[in-house]
């Protein structure tokens, strides 16, 4: 069992996408569960990616693509 | 659709600027909030996006049809911020490595009394547009070595390798930098989302 939080947190990533080895992962999930505060912020690093995801799904700014296409017509017209 | 997008491809190959000005409409908000989420901030997504679509036009003879349009375009979104990241003088970045677990001199969490949790969804406990604007100060904040690889890891979903290949590193520096970058951004979202909770 891996007794350190320190020891336990570069291990999250690995351990969410299933690539840890199997003596380790059981290390790691020993640990998981005697450290409620690990398991939070495990469960967080999980739900990271879809947070910033939903949030950044913003529409271009109006006139953006009025703007390229009249830079792409000037371009154009002068070659 | 499919088939109707590679007819206005053909066309716009054809030089069609018109054919162009579809592709444009169809795919800028795709390119924007790749441009958005790569650079971290809207007026360099605005510029990044824009020379994207041009430099798409100037090779669009070079697309044949291998991928899909969209994903042939956002290739080449990517290295247009890249490129851009690598040229541009570089801003002092006010680092997040405050925002990663604090621990005390045992190696265990300094702070067991609070709850390290974040909201399932955010949304649902703050205004959405609050959200948005703290998510996007977070990433603005997180210095690219981490943005970057993260932001093509987690939210365009490239395997490991294939974002190791389009910054020049192994898969392994991607997974650890990808890794850093949830740690940093996880504490960053706590604080500001529950900090104060």
């Amino acid at each position: 069992v891996i007794t350190a939080c320190r020891d336990a947190l570069p291990l999250m990533s690995d351990y969410l996408e299933g690539s840890l080895a199997e003596p380790t992962r059981v290390a790691f999930e020993g640990h998981l569960g005697i450290c409620p505060r690990c398991r939070e912020v495990l469960r967080s690093l999980e739900i990271v990616p879809a947070i910033v995801s939903r949030a950044t799904e913003v529409d271009a700014p109006d006139g953006l693509a009025d703007e390229i296409v009249e830079r792409l017509r000037t371009t154009s017209s002068r070659s | 659709v499919e088939e109707a997008e590679d007819e206005v491809v053909a066309r716009a190959q054809a030089g069609d600027v018109d054919a162009f000005a579809l592709l444009v409409r169809a795919h800028q908000t795709r390119v924007y909030r790749l441009a958005l989420r790569l650079m971290g901030n809207a007026a360099d997504a605005e510029e990044v996006a824009q020379d994207a679509f041009l430099r798409a036009h100037e090779r669009i003879a070079e697309f044949r049809g291998d991928a899909r349009f969209v994903t042939w375009l956002c290739r080449i979104a990517t290295n247009t911020a890249l490129m851009r990241l690598r040229s541009a003088a570089r801003r002092p970045v006010e680092s997040l490595d405050a925002y990663l677990p604090a621990l005390d001199e045992h190696g265990l969490h300094a702070r067991q009394d609070l709850d390290l949790s974040l909201p399932e969804d955010p949304e649902t406990s703050a205004d959405r547009r609050e959200v948005q604007a703290i998510v996007l100060e977070g990433l603005s904040r997180l210095s690219e070595r981490y943005r970057v690889p993260f932001v093509l890891r987690d939210l365009e979903g490239l395997p490991a390798p294939e974002v190791g290949a389009l910054l020049g590193l192994d898969p392994a520096t991607v997974r650890q930098r990808v890794h850093r970058a949830r740690l940093m951004l996880r504490g960053w979202l706590w604080q500001r989302l529950r900090g104060d909770a």
